[in-house]
């Protein structure tokens, strides 16, 4: 049991420093996911897995896309770029905001999970990242970069919260993630 | 039960066992949640109720997020959810999308088809874009939300 998701490709000049390194293309560690609100609703959204991170954090339009709005009441402040910028994020109330991976084979449900949301930014949007609290403190994680195309493969660890297992072929995915959701 | 590393060897094994149980034992259960013991070898609990199944196995002392939960589709539910039939290619699709045309969205947030293969709209404000696809009738839930990066924008940290 295991979902392997694939990385994103990020475009490189030819020339570029970075694509000195990466002669068959670059790809960074950033997955596909969906946001389930309150009442189940969802919205597909994407990450960058990051365990130098400590928290999850989206852009707000996550969270403008669940019908939510942005500023929360708790407010985290933190740092980043090696400590040279500084910034904060306001959370939901946990629970608010669940967090769904699948390959469309298996499943992982995070029912609670602290979400947090940068604040609008004045240019451009900020960085979604699955940082440790709430998503990968659950999981083992293997990074496979030998594969032409790269992919991560999370396997749940003992501890993980709630639900997993077969991707329902079949059933109405709204319909399943309200269930999940509204499952006690 | 097993814990720790034995507990990962466990649920390692559930995509192969599962995949070798036999369908037909599985058309009693249709339209059923399903509890499997993590190596997918066996059936532990079933119930319609995916809330009820978890209470039933809390209550024998089982933490329901051991077990691997499966909903069975309903005779003739073959069909995918048409967003789950376009979404499942999204990734390969976005990735395989024209560099030179993403080019033209950089620094902008844009609303992508569920299976990657086109851009419906975008904006350099993602809360206007959002209001502009709902004041157009979209289902937010059907589009891919993504802010572009710049070409050659590379990060640190």
């Amino acid at each position: 049991m295991s979902v392997r998701l694939p990385f994103r490709s990020v475009g490189l000049p030819s020339g570029s420093l970075l694509s000195q390194y990466w002669p068959g293309g670059y790809f960074r560690p950033e997955i596909d996911l969906f946001a389930v609100g309150p009442t189940g609703q969802y919205t597909p959204c994407a990450g960058e897995i990051d365990n130098g991170s400590d928290w999850v954090v989206f852009d707000s339009k996550v969270a403008l896309a669940l019908g939510l709005s942005p500023p929360f009441a708790r407010v985290v402040s933190v740092s980043g770029i090696a400590g040279s910028v500084q910034a904060q994020f306001t959370l939901p109330p946990d629970g608010a905001v669940s967090l769904f991976v699948t390959d469309y084979r298996e499943y992982y449900f995070l029912p609670a999970p602290p979400v947090g949301f940068w604040p609008p930014a004045t240019a451009g949007q900020r960085r979604s990242v699955l940082g440790v609290t709430g998503f990968l403190q659950y999981f083992q994680m293997v990074l496979h970069y030998q594969l032409r195309r790269p992919e991560v493969e999370l396997i749940h660890q003992p501890g993980f919260p709630d639900g997993y297992g077969q991707f329902p072929r079949g059933a109405v995915l709204q319909d399943f993630l309200r269930g999940l959701k509204l499952s006690p | 039960m097993p814990q720790g590393d034995a507990y990962i060897a466990l649920v390692k094994r559930f995509r192969e066992t599962r995949d070798a149980f036999p369908e037909e034992q599985l058309a009693p259960y249709a339209g059923q949640w399903i509890a499997w013991w993590p190596d997918g070898s066996r059936i532990v609990d079933t119930d319609p109720s995916l809330g009820a199944l978890k209470q039933r196995l809390r209550d024998a002392g089982y933490s329901p997020s051991w077990f691997a939960l499966e909903l069975v589709p309903l005779p003739g539910q073959t069909e995918l959810d048409p967003f789950v039939a376009l979404h499942m290619h999204f990734a390969e699709n976005r990735n395989n999308f024209p560099l030179e045309e993403l080019a033209k969205y950089a620094g902008k947030c844009v609303a992508w088809w569920p299976d990657g293969t086109r851009i419906i709209d975008a904006d350099s404000d993602g809360q206007a874009l959002i209001q502009r696809l709902r004041d157009n009738g979209h289902d937010l839930s059907f589009l891919v939300l993504e802010r572009i990066p710049f070409l050659g924008e590379t990060y640190a940290g």
